[in-house]
């Protein structure tokens, strides 16, 4: 009789552990999910490292914005792009190039140090300000932004390569976004975009 | 004496015909700035014989490594992969070009400069070779 008062017992909590244990388990699964759905989540108004220093997007408020992710190995997306917004920046007033500026953010602080896309950008355009940050935080911008892309390794002399979308992204005075080039843009689209971004009221 | 003049005929004559079996145009070098480790090569090759030729590697003194590669948009994604060959098949003709493929070159050993000539080697299949000089523009 005791015997058995004492398995019924040891059943129950057997029964409670299993239940803890699932419950656990449940909490925890949803605490992991929420941490991994932040870890993922896109960033707007993010803040990456400048040659001369942290720069957030806030700090251009009140200038129209273009952004561009790339990477300095890439052999022609990335060169034919900035050739083409410097195109179209040299058409602009003194006025108009004081409030622009292209953003240009790597997908690979790997192998991307600051002083050498400072030197790229440059020889395209002084307007084009290099951006570097933690390829994590980076994806998240990107993500942001509708910009994909994703490292693949290669044989041969390249080690690696990164796929990598070329949207051509330009925000508003407000931070916002205004247009998205897509894949294909020139220097007259680019233009005709920088100059309908102008005409909208401060 | 007869058999060395015929030789060097046939050596001569070897060199011309291949020449026009295969004929390069358009071969140019993309402009890149000097903090550029990369750029890349363009050209038309012809194939004037009856049997498909294969590119198989470039050789030229102005980057560590040469890789041929081919360039394609993927899932709106710009995707670049190295190629074991390219194949100009027989009467016909390849145009490496932006976009597509092309000659890649990695390591530049000193930068590229606008309307500079660089030397290269084709090597094609069956040991055949051809000399090509591109021009840097972009």
């Amino acid at each position: 009789m005791w015997d058995v008062e004492e398995e019924s017992l040891s059943m129950k909590s057997k029964i409670i552990i299993f239940s803890l244990t699932i419950f656990l388990c449940l909490m925890g699964k949803f605490a992991w999910n929420e941490v991994r759905d932040a870890e993922q989540s896109g960033i707007k108004d993010f803040t990456l490292l400048s040659p001369s220093g942290p720069v957030s997007l806030k700090s251009y408020k009140g200038k129209i914005v273009l952004m561009y992710f790339g990477f300095l190995n890439c052999p022609e997306a990335c060169p034919n792009t900035f050739t083409n917004v410097a195109q179209a920046f040299k058409k602009l007033s003194p006025e108009q190039l004081d409030q622009i500026v292209l953003l240009f953010i790597t997908l690979d602080p790997e192998r991307d140090d600051l002083n050498a896309m400072k030197e790229y950008s440059h020889y395209f355009h002084p307007n084009i300000v290099p951006l570097r940050g933690e390829l994590d935080y980076v994806l998240r911008v990107a993500k942001f932004y509708n910009a994909k892309f994703r490292k693949v390794e290669l044989d041969g002399g390249m080690e690696y390569t990164i796929d990598h979308s070329l949207n051509l992204l330009i925000l508003n005075r407000k931070g916002e976004l205004f247009s998205d080039l897509g894949q294909i843009h020139t220097s007259t689209s680019i233009l005709a975009d920088i100059e309908n971004a102008f005409k909208e009221l401060p | 004496m007869m058999k060395l003049v015929t030789l060097m005929t046939v050596a001569m004559w070897a060199t011309l015909s291949l020449a026009d079996d295969l004929e390069i145009s358009k071969s140019v070098i993309k402009l890149v700035p000097p903090a550029s480790k990369n750029t890349a090569g363009y050209l038309t090759i012809k194939n004037n014989t009856d049997q498909d030729v294969k590119l198989l590697k470039v050789e030229s003194d102005i980057a560590q490594v040469i890789e041929l590669h081919t360039m394609m948009m993927e899932n709106d994604m710009m995707v670049m992969r190295p190629v074991e060959f390219i194949l100009i098949p027989k009467k016909g003709e390849v145009e490496l070009k932006g976009g597509g493929l092309h000659v890649m070159f990695l390591g530049l050993k000193k930068p590229v400069v606008k309307g500079g000539k660089v030397e290269a080697k084709l090597i094609f299949n069956e040991g055949k070779t051809q000399r090509v000089h591109f021009v840097v523009n972009d």
